[in-house]
């Protein structure tokens, strides 16, 4: 006689194994439409509520009250543009007034000049007095105009004569400027 | 396959709904956080664009209305936008009185007419030789004073022998830009530098009336704005 019945039929287990399975599909499957759903609004909605309308809104809004100012804005534009190109001509053009400046400021009140030619690259200049002294420190100032003050460069004392009619002496000075 | 069916008949649902779940988040879900960020770009763009206007606007509403006039009635003189011969006269006869040289007879030269030569960075010049009787000093004085007077010059030669003088003096010009201007233009405040140029300007001498550029008032439009110069 049997002493022992197995009373669960392996078909039962196969069943009941499978209807547990069926049980976490349906619970994945809920769980995935449920949370896709509210990702899918969530974002729906976020992305409705960015403010892009109303800050186009302002923009319009303020383009408008720009608009009403349009004259000022031209003449501003102008102002602008004239004084960009009035500095870059400032900044470009040469400076032949102030080297004339300081090459007359450093003729003696002795000497009198009667020829000066300048333009961008060189000046010639010739220059005459009765006397040799101050003469001589008009050249040591035209050294100076090179060495220290930056204004000449190649310095050639190119004639230092004498009028013996009119006791006068002259002397003609070329230079490069810098 | 019928009796698969029957086996798995009851795991089509859930299965189908997870796929149907993978195919939302791909096909809804994703391209819509794709628009959120893109979004965002634009928000921040639109933002810096809003911020750009209210400074413009508020720029333009601190600007006195007297100032900015009197600005450009003194820069424009200063840099006409054509060949101003009465203006270079008037500047040669005031600089000639101011500094007691004599002028004789000049010359002007008028230069390359094309418009090419009006465009870009290049400054075009209307030379002028001028002939000039006075002391030594007086003739430098002249020069020096010619490039403290409106109209903007630059004197590229001086010839002094004796009593006598000639110089070469270019006076600058150039056109106006087109005023077709956009009111999305960005417009920043002046410059320490632009604004001492301003005050230099303003203190060289000035002899002809002023003349204001017509100016447009209406906004461009949209296809304006790709326009050239009208000049």
């Amino acid at each position: 006689m049997e002493s022992s019945i197995n009373l669960v039929s392996p078909k039962n287990a196969q069943l009941e194994k499978e209807q547990s399975r069926l049980r976490i599909a349906r619970i994945l499957a809920l769980v995935a439409m449920f949370s896709v759903v509210a990702v899918a609004i969530l974002v729906f909605v976020i992305n409705l509520t960015l403010p892009i309308n109303s800050i186009k809104q302002q923009e319009s809004a303020t383009l408008s009250n720009i608009a009403a100012l349009h004259g000022k804005l031209v003449q501003y534009y102008l102002i602008e543009d004239r004084v960009n190109h009035i500095s870059n001509i400032i900044a470009q053009r040469g400076q032949l007034p102030s080297t004339v400046d300081t090459l007359l400021a450093i003729v003696p009140g002795e000497l009198s000049v009667n020829l000066l030619q300048i333009d961008a690259q060189h000046v010639s200049f010739d220059v005459s007095g009765a006397s040799l002294v101050p003469m001589n420190k008009f050249i040591d100032d035209i050294t100076l105009l090179g060495t220290q003050k930056n204004i000449l460069k190649n310095v050639v004392i190119q004639q230092l004569s004498l009028d013996v009619k009119d006791s006068k002496y002259t002397i003609s000075v070329q230079a490069d400027l810098k | 396959m019928r009796v698969l069916y029957k086996h798995y008949k009851e795991f089509l649902l859930p299965v189908g709904v997870i796929l149907i779940s993978f195919l939302v988040i791909f096909y809804v879900v994703f391209p819509q956080i794709q628009q959120y960020f893109s979004s965002q770009d634009l928000i921040k763009l639109e933002q810096q664009k809003l911020d750009s206007l209210r400074n413009n606007y508020n720029l333009l509403t601190s600007l006195d209305n007297a100032t900015i006039t009197s600005d450009l009635g003194i820069l424009s003189p200063a840099l006409p936008a054509q060949k101003d011969f009465a203006g270079i006269i008037d500047a040669i006869a005031y600089v000639s009185a101011k500094t007691g040289v004599s002028v004789g007879n000049f010359e002007f030269s008028l230069g390359n007419l094309s418009a090419t030569n009006f465009g870009g960075t290049a400054y075009p010049s209307t030379q002028i030789n001028v002939n000039v009787k006075g002391s030594t000093k007086d003739i430098a004085a002249f020069a020096d004073e010619m490039v403290k007077t409106m109209p903007i010059a630059e004197v590229s030669m001086i010839n002094i022998s004796g009593n006598n003088g000639s110089l070469t003096i270019a006076f600058y010009y150039k056109p106006y830009p087109a005023q077709n201007i956009s009111d999305t233009m960005q417009v920043v405040p002046l410059s320490p530098g632009q604004l001492a140029t301003i005050k230099k300007v303003s203190g060289w001498n000035s002899v002809g009336p002023v003349g204001l550029p017509i100016l447009s008032t209406a906004p461009a439009t949209s296809s304006a704005e790709s326009l050239g110069s009208p000049f």
